[in-house]
């Protein structure tokens, strides 16, 4: 097959060929391997595949590990569609994606009792558990990826990637952060979110070069101890990560011998203030760039040439077309602040089984962002806001709408009203606010662990306040603006 | 601080009931909800309580009940 027709499974030949080379490190399980290992254990899991019915949709419930690269590569290169599900997220995240994404398989390290593992399946560390999904519908040809997001639009929704779509993504970062093949990546974040599986797994492919692969619990202490030990020459993470690097700082002495020549950062806006902390007390540039998971990762980077760059702003658009189109859709001049529109290889197929939402975010070959921004002369993005009802958390984006949706199934709700705040390290927080049905009692401890059973632990939200009434608009919707000006007023108290 | 006084402050902070758990349940490889953003909580919280400013090897080390109540000192009553 040509690789224009499969390009994920090229991409995967060709980033692991040539001689043997350190490619992948796992350092709390002290794992290494080269590119030879690797293609051998995802050739392992590729007979797999074909051996045992070929499914068409896998959901990998894998942590960090060599059994998520291989598996992940594996179905890439076998052409099934795979949908990452964080372990770390709990069992009501996974039942809720497999609900909706219907998958054939799921490979998971940590017992499933609800499915029936698949007998005599040659894994060691993982078991693949047979499941029967209900009818579906087709995904588009190509699917390789999808993904749940809370996305530009506000709900929890499958993102469907192509082959096309990753492979093109895959270029884009190299081809920003000039990475070749001595570069060694720190891989901080969670590879089952779009940043961390394209920029520390496809993107090292394609360059060619390697990555440690952080596991279990981040602080900087520990992070800086594996980049000095297995030589990593840049670091990507999200602001929260950068703070912590910050809070306290580490001494000379904790941070001698490393090379990393670069930071990455994405995700959510970095403060200012973080960036010049981290960057005088270290002497590590930071780059800010931005991507989403609806155009395969980064869309947007600052330059290399520390000069070029421009603070607060995520850069300007690497290997797509971007502009800025107001309410009325029309293109904006420089300076005008409006909605960020996006169009290249790497958009999106469109939501699982949901048109209607596909057809919002996509208009005439265009993905609309949902981020608002304004773009400089000199062609620098600075964001402004974002349209949808979205907060950012450590990186991943929380829709407030299904926090209200979750609240509201508690049989005491009659109404919720969720908001986000700009508050602590990890970004956004949320403050929920609901009002009880008429003669019903609930308490905030009791709400919370209802959300807690069913929202994994990054969308939960701080604090729940009971009003007697939310304040309503005049078409009958609660005002989050009002919820918001009162939440900062709690908050202003509580200081 | 008491170690009363520490088992609420974590147990706040991560959002867990924690009257079912054990002080050694209390250990991030044991708690899912104790993840890497909420640690960093737990540790500015630990900072205001005990006006404190612990090292990035120390908070490295924290990730259990009985390593931050040896980290402040916390008292057993």
């Amino acid at each position: 097959m040509a690789s224009s027709d499969h390009p994920l499974l090229h991409l995967i030949e060709t980033g692991l060929s040539g001689p043997s080379r350190l490619t992948a490190i796992f350092p709390r399980t002290k794992v290494a391997l080269t590119n030879h290992e690797l293609l051998d254990l995802i050739g392992k899991r590729r007979c797999l595949l074909k051996e045992k019915s070929f499914p068409t949709r896998v959901i990998l419930h894998l942590g960090k590990s060599p059994e998520y690269l291989s598996w992940l590569l594996a179905c890439f290169a076998e052409g099934a569609c795979v949908c990452p599900v964080d372990p770390g997220h709990g069992e009501a995240e996974l039942k809720r994606a497999a609900a909706a994404f219907k998958p054939d398989w799921i490979v998971a390290h940590h017992p499933l009792p609800f499915l029936d593992p698949m007998p005599n399946a040659p894994v060691k560390n993982e078991t693949i558990y047979r499941n029967s999904p209900e009818a579906r519908s087709g995904l588009p040809p190509g699917t390789a990826l999808c993904m749940f997001t809370s996305g530009t639009t506000g709900r929890a929704k499958g993102v469907l990637l192509s082959e096309n779509n990753l492979a093109y993504g895959s270029e884009l970062v190299p081809l920003a952060h000039q990475i070749a093949e001595q570069d060694r990546a720190l891989a901080i974040l969670p590879l089952s979110m779009i940043n961390g599986m394209v920029t520390t797994i496809l993107a090292i492919l394609r360059s060619r070069s390697s990555a440690i692969y952080y596991e279990g619990m981040f602080t900087a202490y520990q992070a800086f101890q594996w980049a000095i030990e297995h030589q990593a020459t840049w670091i990507n993470a999200v602001p929260v990560h950068y703070a912590a690097f910050c809070n306290p700082f580490l001494s000379t002495e904790e941070r001698t011998g490393h090379r990393v020549r670069f930071c990455r950062s994405a995700g959510s806006r970095l403060p200012v203030q973080v960036l010049q902390d981290f960057e005088n007390h270290y002497k590590i540039p930071i780059i800010e760039t931005m991507g989403l998971t609806e155009t395969a990762g980064q869309v947007f980077a600052n330059p290399m040439e520390l000069d070029e760059r421009k603070i607060g702003s995520v850069g300007r658009p690497v290997g797509i077309e971007a502009k800025i189109v107001s309410s009325a859709f029309e293109e904006l001049s420089d300076g005008e602040e409006g909605e960020i529109w996006i169009r290249g290889e790497n958009v999106f197929l469109g939501y699982l089984d949901d048109p209607t939402s596909t057809a919002q975010a996509l208009h005439d070959g265009w993905l609309r962002t949902g981020d608002r921004a304004r773009r400089s002369v000199d062609g620098f993005f600075t964001l402004t806001g974002r349209i949808k009802e979205i907060v950012i958390r450590g990186g991943q984006n929380v829709s407030l709408q299904e926090i209200d949706d979750t609240l509201c199934q508690h049989p005491a709700i009659a109404l919720s009203g969720s908001v986000g705040l700009d508050a602590d390290l990890d970004g956004e927080t949320v403050v929920s606010f609901v009002q009880l049905k008429l003669d019903r009692k609930a308490g905030e401890k009791e709400l919370l662990a209802h959300c807690a059973e069913r929202l994994a632990a990054f969308k939960l939200p701080s604090q729940i306040t009971l009003l007697e009434k939310l304040p309503l608009r005049s078409n009958g919707k609660v005002d989050k603006q009002e919820l918001k000006r009162m939440a900062n007023c709690f908050k202003e108290k509580a200081l | 601080m008491t170690g009363q006084k520490l088992r609420e402050l974590i147990c706040s902070v991560l959002q867990i009931d924690g009257s079912g758990l054990k002080d050694g349940d209390i250990d991030q490889s044991k708690l899912r909800v104790w993840d890497s953003l909420r640690h960093l909580r737990l540790i500015v919280a630990l900072e205001k309580e005990t006006q404190k400013k612990f090292t990035a090897k120390q908070i490295a080390q924290m990730v259990s009940y009985h390593t931050i109540a040896q980290e402040v000192g916390a008292t057993r009553s």
